[in-house]
């Protein structure tokens, strides 16, 4: 009887939780990290309910100008822009330049950074159970687009050229703690970017290769993208060995591994690991620096989760936001547009 | 005797009947979980449907005559549930939604399209003298497998390429939606705005 009364009660306090998703009562970020928290759980506690727990995570846009007047036309016509104004540069002015980059570096490192802590740091089984249910086979990959950086167009190159939120995530710590943003991101365990070019220490065979370009629009997505295989251990273990990581730590990966041969990526298609092909990004000069800015989080190993496959990566990359970039990381999107 | 044995039956009874009543709520807390749980599912996937609709329009509405854009269609759960259609303003068999105008909607992939606009899905009105929609992809539903003279295409689960462009003459102004990028044109002779 008492156990009944208290079921009745759970079920009813997490009802009146559910019921507040979506009210003003909470920001965006906090709706959808508690939503992440409630799918991951919901498949500990009623299996096969997970498919039932919409993921309410919607995705930030940030434009980063230089001045009331800029103005992001990668947003055009979409709602719910937050435009930050990025300190004045003077012309000709070193410092001032350093100034903005820095800030641009900060925005980027926050959004990665907080993407990372909404979806559970990559170890919570967010999609994998759903998968069937929700029209993709387990091998597939899913997506969750957290937030799109777009430059204006009244930023200049020369600040774009001076960005390296690599360099910043290892040095700045995250606001209220005492972690750098790369340790904070793997708990702690490493305070540098892996070096993913360590070639030959760990082979992986290559099934398809994938092409990472440039993009003509100055605008970054943070992806957050989740695969799990019942049969990705050995994979798993090959490209962490690659990596120079140790299986089921996180890690982050050098911005400018991605572009280089040896490689190992994420495809929507199948399992992981398809070689990167190292035709380099398109553009040269400042846009090329800006497009370097392509940073990867990652971890994998076990999810906590009661399904038969636990084994899986979630990667959270920062990727030009266009259709053959997403295409090639993500099998399908969930989330709010 | 007799008392002590009816004591225990009313005991009996009286906790039979508090746990019918415990069961009883707890029924219906977890049938209106369900719903509820349902209908936040059910009112994202159309929330995101709605989003996209405005996001194409709202791009169509920043062009110039003559100018054209291209933009990601970022996909959503359900997407494929979903089709993009279009009607210019003297076209038969449009949502009634439309009024006199073209318009471009985005509605549940379910029987016939005008139908199906109309009912639940999401239109919106320009002053154009039409609105095309086009697509050349594997996922493109044509005109006879849907059985209705209505293009409909379906919204794509990740990620699709929109190009938009303004087409404007002397005599008549039209808007194309292109989810893919396609070879041929349409032309759709209409009436000059005024």
């Amino acid at each position: 009887m008492i156990m009944l009364i208290l079921a009745v009660l759970g079920f009813l306090i997490v009802l009146a939780f559910l019921t507040q998703l979506g009210t003003d009562s909470y920001s965006s970020d906090e709706i959808c990290k508690l939503s992440v928290l409630s799918r991951a759980t919901a498949a500990e506690v009623l299996p096969g309910t997970q498919a039932s727990v919409p993921l309410q995570c919607t995705t930030n846009k940030i434009c980063l100008a230089a001045g009331d007047n800029g103005a992001c036309a990668q947003f055009t016509g979409e709602k719910s822009v937050v435009k930050i104004i990025l300190p004045k540069v003077k012309v000709g002015d070193s410092a001032s330049e350093e100034q903005q980059a820095l800030q641009i570096e900060r925005h980027l490192a926050e959004s990665m950074y907080n993407c990372w802590n909404m979806m559970g740091q990559g170890k919570l089984d967010i999609f994998g159970s759903v998968s069937k249910e929700l029209g993709f086979s387990q091998a597939q990959s899913a997506c969750v687009i957290c937030t799109r950086v777009a430059i204006a167009d009244d930023v200049n190159n020369s600040v774009l050229a001076r960005v390296n939120t690599e360099e910043y995530m290892e040095r700045n710590t995250v606001p209220g703690t005492s972690l750098t943003y790369v340790q904070a991101m793997t708990d702690g365990a490493t305070s540098s970017y892996s070096d993913f070019r360590s070639e030959g220490k760990g082979k992986i065979e290559s099934t398809e290769a994938v092409q990472i370009e440039g993009s003509s629009q100055k605008e970054t997505a943070f992806v957050f993208m989740q695969v799990k295989s019942k049969t990705i251990g050995d994979v798993l273990t090959n490209q962490l060995q690659v990596a120079g990581v140790v299986a089921g730590s996180a890690f982050v990966a050098k911005p400018s591994s991605l572009v280089s041969a040896g490689r190992f990526v994420f495809t929507p298609a199948g399992a992981i690991a398809t070689a990167v092909i190292a035709t380099g990004v398109a553009g040269t000069g400042a846009y090329n620096a800006w497009q370097g800015q392509i940073a990867a989080a990652g971890y994998c190993g076990e999810f906590v989760s009661k399904s038969e496959a636990k084994q899986g990566c979630s990667l959270l990359q920062a990727i030009p936001y266009n259709v053959k970039d997403i295409r090639n990381l993500c099998g399908t999107i969930e989330g709010n547009i | 005797m007799i008392g002590k044995m009816g004591r225990k039956g009313e005991d009996t009874a009286l906790k039979n009947f508090v746990s019918i009543i415990i069961a009883v709520i707890g029924i219906v807390a977890v049938v209106y979980g369900i719903v509820k749980l349902s209908s936040i599912f059910i009112n994202q996937e159309s929330a995101n449907a709605k989003n996209t609709l405005e996001n194409i329009a709202g791009r169509l509405e920043a062009l110039e005559a003559g100018q054209s854009s291209t933009f990601l269609l970022q996909g959503f759960s359900g997407a494929d549930n979903w089709v993009v259609s279009a009607w210019n303003n003297t076209q038969s068999g449009r949502p009634d939604k439309c009024y006199f105008k073209s318009c471009l909607c985005v509605c549940p992939l379910e029987g016939d399209v005008s139908e199906s606009c109309q009912q639940k899905g999401f239109c919106q009105t320009f002053d154009y003298t039409g609105v095309v929609v086009e697509q050349l992809t594997a996922r493109a539903l044509m005109d006879s497998d849907l059985g209705y003279e209505t293009q409909a295409f379906l919204l794509p689960v990740n990620a699709a390429e929109c190009r938009i462009e303004l087409v404007k003459d002397s005599s008549s102004s039209f808007a194309r939606v292109q989810l893919e990028p396609k070879i041929t044109q349409h032309y759709y002779p209409a009436t000059p705005i005024s």
